[in-house]
């Protein structure tokens, strides 16, 4: 019955998304692309290709329509450069993207693990003020800087590599202030201080007892990440021509390509939806399992 | 060892709050169209070299590929960067703190739909919207702010309302209330100015979080209008002369100084722009 309630709630949450979007789209007045392109030069163009929807005629509520129409019917409307289906063009993309999305969050996790760990367990207090100045510097340092300098300085052909520790190197500290806080918090239980009154070792009791705690933060930090990628990405591709997603966005941004513009940023706000939706179900499922209490439950 | 003299910390937050209003202030006078002299133009073109010139007296921080002096150019970017954030940080704590408190007056399950409207606006991403915007108004960059602010206000919002749920049990607002105080009147009168640490506490992000955006856009090209400095110009230039050190050099202190200024104290230290506890003024201090 919960499932089923999330299940609905997204559903909900991912049509309201849809709606905001095309809202949005819609209160910008004019057709850039007629303004750009005359319509002679459209119709060269895509002779076969069904007319984009901001061409269309009539009320909101009838361009509404056929937005839904678009999404309903799997194709997410026409590029207004190549005339084939945007939800195509996106997928076409996804794999390069995605994978290394995949890659950097399993590096994001251990470096922000890692760096959290060290800045609290460190007995040595000169790592422990290294870590900090370290998640300093990387919170600072834009990732596009982070990006252009390793272009610049790395052999050619690892592209795909650059990309994984650019978004790692960017992402990582945000997730080690976060698991740093809890940690921190957490050493204030009587359960933290009772393991240490017992003589247990420092590090010992950070890694058997706390660090599995961590797991709520780990999945709060999903949705998060994912928007910081997702900005990451439209700059980082562009620079390291990596044929992904953020290309995509860059060149029809280039090509004045509203339609798959609009595509992303869907396609972008509802993996971020469904990434909330996961976190939850994953946050009640962790939580009964290693707290051994009833999620969502007072 | 001098206990008066500024410690090595502080003596760079003072240079870099100097910097932050002497960019404010170029600003201001160009914009009021107050005549500075020419090595102080942002526009201003030195003919006499050939650029990118390397650091030298004549241009300290060298030169772009246009010849224009890179210091002037940093100074004006920080000024327009930080009124770009200081638009976004207006317009998203109006927003954020009117929608926060109007909700945590609702019923609850207003609430909970107020709620998870708001987590749908966050949920826009801000640059394929900001790529959108400029296809229509290329250049406009109080539009982008507007655009910006649009989609940054919901944290602020569910922050300002939880805190005001949490403030609507205290002592002090159940008083209110039984005295027969209209909930606009709690609102205004006692609950805003006990948000106001929550809001110095997002102040600063939203600032930083703005000029990165804009400065992702200016790699681009497609923030700041083109003849305008930038931060972030020059590392499009440097890609193309990568010998040009001091065009990557010196930007990227400049951001990185500039995010850090605003960013780090609230994340990673003690933040440096809450002077009160999150409940000032509205617990009793001897129940």
């Amino acid at each position: 019955m919960r499932g089923f309630k999330a299940l609905l709630a997204t559903l909900v949450a991912l049509t309201l998304y849809s709606f905001l979007v095309f809202s949005l789209y819609w209160t910008i007045p004019s057709d850039p692309v007629a303004g750009i392109l005359n319509r002679s030069s459209l119709t060269f163009l895509h002779s076969t290709s069904p007319q984009p929807l901001r061409h269309t005629p009539g009320p909101f509520w009838k361009q509404a329509q056929l937005f839904y129409e678009h999404i309903l019917d799997g194709t997410w409307g026409v590029s207004f450069w190549t005339g084939s289906s945007v939800l195509r063009l996106i997928l076409d993309r996804a794999p390069h993207t995605l994978w290394i999305a995949l890659a950097s969050l399993f590096v994001t996790y251990c470096l922000g693990i890692g760096l959290a760990y060290l800045q609290l367990g460190a007995n040595n207090r000169t790592i422990s003020f290294l870590t900090r100045c370290s998640i300093a510097l990387l919170l600072s340092i834009p990732a596009f800087c982070t990006c252009i300098l390793l272009f610049i300085l790395s052999p050619a052909g690892i592209s795909h590599l650059l990309a994984v520790l650019v978004y790692s190197l960017s992402a990582a500290p945000y997730l080690a202030v976060l698991v740093y806080t809890h940690l921190k918090a957490e050493t204030q239980t009587p359960y933290f201080q009772a393991a240490l009154a017992k003589g247990l070792d420092l590090r010992q009791v950070i890694r058997k007892h706390l660090l599995p705690s961590v797991v709520g933060q780990l999945l709060a930090y999903l949705p998060f990440w994912w928007a910081l990628w997702v900005g990451t990405s439209l700059v980082i591709e562009p620079i390291l021509q990596i044929p992904g997603m953020g290309l995509l966005a860059f060149e029809s941004f280039r090509n004045q390509d509203v339609a798959v513009l609009v595509g992303l940023a869907l396609f972008y706000g509802s993996i971020r939806i469904l990434l909330g939706c996961l976190r939850d179900s994953l946050f009640a499922l962790t939580h009964e399992k290693w707290l051994g209490v009833r999620a969502y439950e007072p | 060892m001098n206990r008066n003299l500024p410690s090595l910390k502080q003596f760079w937050n003072y240079f870099f709050l100097a910097w932050i209003l002497l960019g404010l202030v170029l600003v201001v006078l160009h914009y009021a169209g107050f005549s500075l002299p020419e090595a102080l133009q942002p526009f201003w073109i030195d003919s006499e070299i050939s650029p990118p010139t390397s650091p030298s007296w004549r241009h300290p921080w060298g030169t772009d590929e246009l010849g224009r002096d890179l210091l002037v150019r940093l100074l004006f970017g920080t000024g327009y960067s930080l009124l770009f954030g200081l638009e976004v940080a207006v317009v998203s704590s109006a927003v954020g703190m009117a929608v926060g408190l109007f909700l945590s007056f609702l019923p609850f399950p207003l609430q909970r739909l107020g709620s998870l409207s708001i987590d749908l606006v966050a949920s826009l991403p801000f640059l394929p919207f900001a790529l959108l915007v400029l296809l229509w108004y290329p250049g406009q960059i109080i539009a982008l702010g507007l655009l910006k602010a649009l989609l940054s206000w919901g944290t602020l919002a569910q922050a300002a309302r939880l805190q005001s749920i949490k403030l609507q049990s205290s002592p002090m607002l159940l008083a209110g209330r039984s005295q027969g105080l209209s909930p606009f009147r709690l609102a205004i009168k006692y609950v805003l100015p006990a948000l106001i640490p929550t809001l110095h506490g997002f102040w600063p992000l939203f600032i930083a979080s703005s000029v990165l955006s804009l400065a992702s856009l200016d790699l681009f090209g497609l923030g700041m209008p083109i003849p305008y400095p930038s931060l972030s110009e020059t590392f499009r230039q440097f890609l193309e002369h990568t010998e040009a050190w001091w065009l990557m050099l010196f930007p990227l202190g400049v951001l990185a100084s500039l995010i850090h200024y605003f960013m780090t104290p609230q994340t990673v230290d003690q933040p440096r722009f809450s002077r009160y506890g999150s409940l000032h003024g509205t617990q009793i201090s001897n129940p």
